[in-house]
């Protein structure tokens, strides 16, 4: 009865829940659930670099990779991107564009 | 550019939106530099309004606007287009309803994946839906970053 007070009179939140009633634990198992349904984009485990590895820097004939070197991308750049998780990429990635900007701006003044 | 301080500004004020374009591209392994943010964002006039509250402190105008003429930034604003190509003081800012190749708001979530990126959780577009949608686009630049993205998802996949 006081679980279903506090959820017809306040937003639901867990610190209004003890850790034992129904209500988290529901909480919980949802919670749970959902982060192994939604598909997450992660760093690459040690066998997937390995194998991405493999395929960059010794590209297959007639590969996409191959057609990619071909093209002029530089496959080593985008091995050192791949052994970073997602957020270094961002990270990163941000600080060198703001490089670009800053430079760029310096160079029309 | 402060693109990460946008990213943030929607999550902590609940936009639904998914990461598109060139910094989908990056956190997916790219290394092609991008000069804005591109977002597709749900489009209920709730997401609206939190959507013109997130931007409203860094000011959005529409690129091509002069500075002269007189643009209201609001929930209804949003509602009345689908495409916006923003300069704000963060940096240049796109937010479509829809992707080309892809659909709308809840197609493009459909095939993006949640990553965490700018000390947030968000959703990106995956590296099949960015190749079909830079594909759709069709323009140069969009042709150019193919081959790169193509590379990435063969040398990722299983």
């Amino acid at each position: 009865m006081r679980e279903k007070s506090v959820i017809q009179n306040r937003p639901i939140t867990f610190a209004a829940f003890g850790e034992r009633s129904t209500a988290f634990r529901e909480a919980t198992t949802y919670i749970a659930r959902y982060n192994q349904t939604v598909e997450r984009l992660q760093s690459l485990t040690p066998e997937q670099l390995a194998r991405a590895e493999q395929r960059l820097l010794r590209p297959a004939p007639a590969s996409r990779i191959a057609a990619a070197r071909d093209f002029g991308i530089d496959l080593t750049l985008l091995l050192m991107q791949l052994r970073l998780s997602p957020a270094e990429r961002g990270s990163q990635m941000l600080e060198l564009c703001n490089h670009v900007e800053e430079l760029t701006g310096r160079a029309r003044r | 550019m402060k693109f990460d301080v946008a990213v943030q500004a929607f999550c902590d004020a609940g936009v639904e939106f998914v990461l598109i374009g060139g910094w989908a591209a990056i956190l997916n392994g790219s290394v092609r530099t991008t000069r804005d943010l591109d977002i597709c964002y749900a489009r209920t006039s709730e997401n609206h309004r939190r959507l013109a509250t997130a931007l409203a402190p860094y000011h959005p105008r529409p690129r091509e606007f002069p500075p002269n003429l007189p643009f209201v930034w609001d929930a209804t604003t949003l509602n009345n287009a689908t495409v916006f190509t923003l300069t704000t003081t963060l940096g240049a800012i796109d937010l479509l309803a829809e992707v080309s190749g892809l659909g709308t708001f809840e197609q493009v979530k459909a095939v993006s994946k949640l990553v965490h990126a700018f000390d947030r959780e968000i959703w990106t577009l995956d590296l099949p839906a960015l190749i079909v949608a830079k594909r759709a686009a069709g323009r140069p630049r969009d042709i150019q970053a193919l081959p790169e993205l193509e590379s990435l998802l063969e040398a990722s996949s299983e």
